[in-house]
């Protein structure tokens, strides 16, 4: 057993993916995984480790340690604004009325096709944009991508005919300004009815879960609604 | 994420992960603070949509987790020669792919670069994927990838050279 990654042969995973294999992932590694001695010995090498490592760390333990680190980002806002407080309640009321005529309202921007995110239709020679309300079929392969004007986080979702949701930016990417195009690609099923496409943008950490739950039940209307604090809210809405 | 889903996360991956935040940041302390935010922030996002995918989804989170530490804590050269040649010595131990001396400090050098450089850099080095993986992972061109990663080489070999002459 080893915990060193195995040279890579011809025909051998990258270590990552032994890796994810070691936890129970990429099954479909596993016939190569079993007719090759190095990486199935740096696999083994992962599993034991593991184990070792589980039974000095126990799952109760740590998820004390996320509960204290929980509340202690919880506290951490209190801590910041004390000072502030403290410095004079007038300047405070004075800047406070100065950013609300000066600063851009802290609520969600809903933007249309064309805008910051766009979606890639797969097809033979190249890609091409869809447009709004464009007709899709099963199987189609569709690619996201984002035009950020400044640093921070952007989840993609898809909300289908029949309501459902799925994240489809792989997780919350932290994004620079720029184009972005977001990792992995899609195949659309065989649902009928609208396909939302819903690009959420913020300088601050996106609740995904709440933003999932707000988005269920509103696939069949003409204009979505989101609360997410001050964001920027991409739509583009295809049939199929 | 409910509790139990976390729990069941942690139990999954949490060695892997914590390997990961070790290899990067080379502080058991600071791996230990790392793996915590990692699963808190893993656990504020809800789950990736690809189950076969949850570990490339929590390296990812785990990469800027230990960016954003180093970047908090402003450790880039805190290293003297000597414990860089030890990290050198025991980064075969701690999951190299190649050479143990590039993959132990590339934490040290990760707020050097874009946020794009930097996720092909950790893909290419401390995952080890082909950059036509690499591509086809990201979906970023070819060509890009190469870019990108001949800046990141290019930037670590002067660090390297600045770090262990002086």
């Amino acid at each position: 057993m080893s915990l060193k990654p195995p040279f890579r042969g011809p025909g051998c995973p990258a270590p990552a993916l032994l890796e994810a294999f070691s936890a129970g992932d990429q099954q479909a590694l596993g016939s190569h995984i079993a007719g090759c001695t190095d990486c199935r010995a740096y696999v083994d090498g992962l599993i034991s480790a593991a184990a070792e490592f589980k039974r000095a760390r126990p799952t109760e333990r740590f998820l004390g340690q996320i509960e204290r680190l929980e509340a202690a980002k919880q506290r951490q806002p209190k801590r910041w604004w004390w000072p502030v407080v403290a410095g004079g309640l007038v300047a405070f009321g004075l800047a406070l009325a100065v950013l609300r005529v000066m600063a851009p309202p802290d609520e969600t921007r809903f933007k249309g096709a064309g805008s910051g995110l766009q979606v890639f239709l797969r097809q033979a020679g190249g890609s091409v944009v869809v447009t709004e309300d464009q007709k899709l079929h099963e199987g189609d392969e569709l690619r996201f991508g984002f035009r950020a004007t400044a640093a921070g986080h952007l989840v993609v979702l898809q909300l289908d005919g029949a309501d459902q949701v799925a994240l489809r930016s792989g997780g919350q990417l932290t994004v620079n300004p720029g184009e972005i195009v977001v990792p992995g690609a899609i195949a659309l099923d065989g649902s009928p009815g609208p396909e939302w496409f819903i690009s959420v943008f913020s300088p601050q950490l996106l609740d995904v879960a709440s933003l999932q739950q707000q988005l269920r039940g509103q696939s069949k209307r003409d204009h979505l609604s989101l609360e997410c604090g001050a964001c920027q809210v991409d739509t583009v809405r295809a049939q199929k | 994420m409910e509790k139990v889903e976390l729990a069941a996360l942690y139990e999954r991956y949490s060695y892997l992960v914590h390997r990961r935040c070790l290899a990067l940041l080379r502080r058991p302390a600071d791996a230990d603070d790392a793996l915590q935010e990692t699963f808190w922030r893993a656990s504020k996002y809800g789950k990736p949509t690809n189950p076969d995918a949850t570990l490339g989804w929590l390296y990812s989170i785990c990469s800027n987790c230990c960016f954003d530490l180093s970047r908090k804590h402003h450790r880039e050269t805190a290293e003297d020669p000597s414990t860089l040649a030890s990290i050198e010595t025991r980064g075969s131990e701690t999951g190299t792919r190649t050479d143990g001396d590039a993959r132990a400090v590339i934490g040290a050098i990760l707020h050097r670069f874009d946020e794009k450089t930097r996720q092909i850099g950790v893909l290419h080095h401390v995952d080890g994927f082909t950059q036509e993986e690499i591509a086809e992972r990201t979906g970023y061109s070819r060509k890009t990838v190469g870019k990108k990663l001949a800046s990141f080489d290019e930037t670590f070999v002067a660090w390297w050279k600045k770090a262990t002459s002086s």
